[in-house]
């Protein structure tokens, strides 16, 4: 059971991740690549702090969190204000970047060898209690997100997605809007890093690349663009699938290129033929335009 | 972003139902199969190894050693006829990959033991397999740091900080080198076996002059051998996987480099050789003792199975995997379980009759394998003295 | 000893930015006149090296026909993206965010692909020896590889130029890109044109895969790499200018070599794109780019 567990908070990070990605890419339409970069911050701060200066994992969110939205803010101020495809070559770019730090900065972020011996809090060392406390993280998650997306907040939101120019023609400083849903997206992919740092005890740059990235994009359109419950159930199927296959003999090296075929696949027929993915935004009525 | 979104109420309650039916059936399922994978008669040996990522050969080595140990066991009438099975997971030569893998094998599969290769994967592992207290064993993992891991980690391959003493005594002695420059792998192997190299060669007097890296797996090496050949050295000394040696040699001939070159213990490989060519010639290193066409008797024998078998010579790895499991299955002879048992019975073997040479372990459970100097030349792979 | 390392980080340079100069033409190909961000150009170029050594090695064609049999094959692979998923997707009302994410799904697609049927061993393509040792000029060297590269590339850039200019199917592209709707009404037959830009696009591409693959190897990860320079390259020459993407190609091989002058070699990748960010930061529009639209203004 202990291996469930396992897989419960697997599930519930990637439900943060892919809830908080969904603020962007789902409310807004800003399709961002560098979520992995985002969550690779948290991780790392969350690492280092835990191993290096003994801090306690919840005094670490904090700290992930102000660096992630620094760090966010410098990203969408430069690119966000720009039209045109320029914030997905930004994000693009700057994911290279944020990976290649991690990568070389061996004085800080030990590079290849990544950080090991990552402690849980103490009283969530169990996998089933880990389980419950990322349950939590991703219930608040799930509060926030909504908070946003029904306040009028959330209204023009989905008023720059529909339409930019009218957005902006009634008075909203789009560009405004667009930075600050992208800081708030990328502070709460920090706390996904930092759980998935605890999870796995180990991390290192190789799990921040563009591949995750287009990962979490994948589980936001199959789950429901615009839908924070369809992000988690977009990442449960997507996660417990392929730990699912772990029980069958499939040979590994065709079990996973299968396992990625799977999901390109699945995002292409999606995009196609399910647009909205399996839980459709619910949009009330008034609340576009 | 869709331009003709509907703005009407959409409520897809079939969707819905669809998507939690199919994850409840599948976490049931996961679940189900969590608890009905006890009761097996057979005893199981665990992998983790890089079958797909940058270095699947390693992959292939374990995966064909492991099957002429199985056809031999087979032959033998397995331990009092029960079977030994071999659960094998693809850790890609990924450490976070690796480490869901070993989770899964000690906690599902209850494996005793399991094997596993590279350094930055040993690394990672070994503090869980030794929490867990199961054997975990390295079959060529060098980084002189799995000494420290713990008393339930076996490494049959010999790590750096030995072997490096004889390499730098050849690069000093055998080869009079004055200078070097490295050029090495940006992981825990890498790094490990290349700082070993240089502390003791320069503590016999010679100097590093350049330090290069490059990415596992990379093929293109124009730019750090630039930096090199511009250095100067007197020997370039190459800590990386075959296939980068292979690329490597090949870039340095072309652009006309003269410095000789160093690698560490493994890399006379047949994958090399093939990607190098000529450019592989002069090329030095302390090796393993085991060699499939002019080693030991049996050394040779399985080498000329593995051959008529897969085809390919074997690399030192597939031996390895081969002696990890037919001393998995001593133990099991023994009445061993536990992974204790299996603990105490490993270290108390001397000289035990492997195809990759002679195996006794030191109290740290790290082989005492000696290694050999050998050297291209003509094409061939040539032992010195 | 020094400035012969410039040097000869100058010469690596120039024929890395040559190499460069045609991924930047290639993606714009694609970009400018269909708006496609085409991120499975990226897989377009892996799996051209890989046609190549198919043919090459596993068929044993002669070597000219393998290159030219790699380029045409990855055109029609170009083509048959774009019809099998971009143009089904755009027919069926999505936008240009759903066509971006759709091919992002298709380079995860032929990546994993590409591993099921070449695993993930690397290749390397048997080259006549001559044209990969080294011409020493004192301490320099520079293999016939590389001057062949060079030159190729100049002349494939040169023919693009040309192509772009006088040809009706250039003036075409062209016309499309400046504004699709009057192409439309002028009666240019857009989806032919498109078919046109993708198969060009992507033997474009091929073209720089071929000479990577031959002097390089093969990996089936290469691909990733190669798309960021191509973008960041047509960014910095400002996007809609085909000189521009081409010499900011060119700059960027130089820039990136001579970078690592100084600075340890692993770094190499970040370069381009601390470029690629000052370029964002205070010249969006890149050199010879339209200026770009902001939202504060």
């Amino acid at each position: 059971m202990n291996y469930f567990f396992y897989v419960i908070s697997l599930v519930a990070i990637y439900g943060i991740l892919t809830v908080s990605l969904n603020l962007v890419v789902g409310y807004t339409a800003i399709l961002s690549v560098a979520h992995a970069a985002f969550m690779g911050i948290g991780a790392y701060a969350a690492a280092l702090l835990l191993t290096g200066w003994g801090f306690n994992f919840f005094a670490t969110l904090p700290v992930a969190m102000a660096v992630a939205g620094l760090v966010s803010g410098i990203l969408a101020v430069s690119t966000l204000r720009l039209k045109g495809d320029y914030y997905i070559i930004g994000s693009f770019g700057f994911q290279v970047i944020l990976y290649n730090v991690f990568l070389n900065w061996i004085g800080l972020t030990g590079g290849p060898f990544g950080i090991r011996n990552i402690p849980r809090p103490q009283a969530f060392g169990s996998n089933l209690r880990y389980a419950i406390l990322t349950l939590g993280f991703l219930a608040v998650c799930l509060w926030v997100a909504r908070r946003v997306g029904e306040s009028p907040y959330g209204k023009v939101l989905r008023a720059i997605r529909e339409d930019e120019a009218a957005a902006a023609s009634i008075g909203k400083n789009v560009t405004r809007y667009k930075v600050s849903v992208f800081v708030l997206s990328s502070m709460l992919a920090s706390v996904g890093g930092a759980l998935y740092a605890g999870l796995i005890s180990y991390i290192d740059p190789f799990t921040f690349t563009i591949h995750e990235s287009i990962f979490l994009l994948a589980l936001v359109i199959i789950g429901g663009s615009g839908n924070v419950y369809g992000s988690v159930v977009g990442a449960a199927v997507l996660i417990v699938i392929p730990e699912a296959l772990r029980f069958f003999d499939v040979p590994t090296t065709v079990a996973s290129p299968i396992r990625e075929i799977l999901y390109g696949l699945l995002m292409i027929l999606f995009l196609r033929f399910r647009p909205k993915g399996l839980l459709p935004e619910r949009i009330t009525p008034g609340m576009v335009r | 972003m869709r331009t003709n979104r509907t703005s009407k109420q959409i409520r897809s309650v079939p969707a819905t139902l669809w998507a939690l039916g199919l994850v409840l059936a599948l976490a049931l399922t996961l679940g189900g199969l969590t608890g009905a994978a006890h009761a097996q008669e057979e005893f199981k040996y665990g992998a983790v190894m890089p079958v797909t990522g940058p270095i699947p050969q390693y992959g292939e080595y374990f995966i064909r050693g492991s099957q002429l140990a199985l056809e031999d066991l087979e032959k033998g009438g397995w331990i009092d006829g029960r079977k030994i099975r071999v659960v094998l997971e693809d850790g890609k030569n990924d450490p976070k990959v690796s480490l869901a893998a070993i989770n899964k094998l000690i906690n599902i599969d209850k494996v005793p033991i399991v094997e596993t290769v590279g350094s930055s994967v040993v690394l990672a592992l070994g503090p869980v397999a030794q929490e867990n207290r199961v054997i975990l064993v390295n079959t060529a993992a060098q980084n002189p740091n799995v000494r420290k891991i713990g008393n339930f980690i076996f490494s049959l391959v010999p790590l750096a900080d030995g072997v490096m003493q004889t390499t730098a005594r050849q690069a000093v002695e055998g080869m009079k080198a004055k200078t070097a420059g490295l050029l090495f792998v940006n992981n825990e192997y890498g790094r490990g076996v290349s700082s070993t190299f240089q502390k003791l060669f320069e503590g016999s007097g010679g100097k590093v002059v350049a330090s290069e890296i490059h990415a596992q797996g990379e093929t293109d090496f124009t730019t750090p051998l630039t930096k090199l050949k511009f250095a100067n050295a007197d020997i370039v000394f190459f800590v990386g996987h075959e296939n980068e040696l292979g690329y490597a040699l090949k870039k340095a001939k072309q652009i006309g480099m003269k410095s000789r070159w160093l690698a560490p213990p493994g890399v006379f490989n047949p994958l090399t050789l093939t990607l190098a060519g000529d450019a592989a010639e002069g090329l030095q290193a302390a090796d393993y003792p085991f060699d499939p066409v002019y080693g030991t008797e049996r050394m040779r024998a399985f080498g000329k199975r593995y051959q008529e078998r897969f085809r390919v010579l074997p690399g030192n790895a597939a031996a390895r995997t081969y002696d990890a499991i037919m001393l998995y299955a001593a133990a099991l002879k023994t009445g061993g379980r536990t992974p204790e048992q299996i603990r105490d019975y490993l270290l108390s073997v001397k000289n035990f009759d492997g195809v990759s040479g002679p195996v006794t372990f030191d109290k740290e459970g790290i082989t005492l394998e000696q290694p050999v100097v050998r050297v291209v030349q003509g094409g061939k792979i040539i032992l010195m003295k | 000893m020094a400035h012969w390392l410039l040097l000869q980080l100058l010469i690596n340079g120039i024929v890395a930015g040559s190499l460069y100069a045609l991924l930047a033409i290639s993606f714009a190909t694609i970009y400018a006149p269909t708006k496609t961000f085409h991120f499975a150009h990226a897989s377009i170029y892996v799996y051209s090296g890989y046609f190549l050594y198919q043919f090459a090695m596993g068929w044993g064609w002669p070597l000219p026909v393998s290159i030219l049999g790699g380029v045409v094959t990855a055109g029609a692979m170009g083509v048959l993206v774009d019809r099998v998923v971009y143009t089904p997707l755009r027919r069926s009302g999505a936008g240009v965010m759903e066509v971006l994410l759709s091919s992002f799904a298709v380079f995860v697609v032929l990546q994993s692909v590409l591993l099921l049927v070449w695993k993930s061993d690397p290749r390397t393509i048997r080259v006549p020896e001559v044209l990969k040792n080294g011409i020493p000029f004192g301490v320099l060297t520079v293999t016939p590889l590389d001057l062949l590269t060079v030159a190729t590339a100049g002349a494939v850039l040169a023919a693009v130029a040309v192509f772009m200019r006088y040809t009706r199917l250039g003036k075409a592209i062209r016309a499309i890109e400046n504004d699709a709707g009057m192409a439309v009404m002028v009666g240019i037959p857009t989806e032919g044109v498109r078919m046109a830009t993708f198969f060009l696009g992507s033997a474009l591409v091929a073209v720089a895969a071929v000479f990577t693959a031959l002097d390089k190897g093969l990996e089936p990860t290469i691909g990733v790499q190669a798309l960021l320079v191509a973008v960041v390259a047509m960014i910095v020459g400002g996007v809609g200018s085909f000189p521009g993407a081409a010499l900011a190609g060119l700059l960027l091989g130089v820039v990136e070599n001579l970078g690592i002058w100084k600075i340890p070699s692993e770094w190499k990748s970040t370069i381009t794109f601390s470029v690629l960010a000052l370029f964002l930061l205070f010249r969006p529009s890149g050199f010879f780019g339209q200026r770009v639209a902001r939202y504060s203004e």
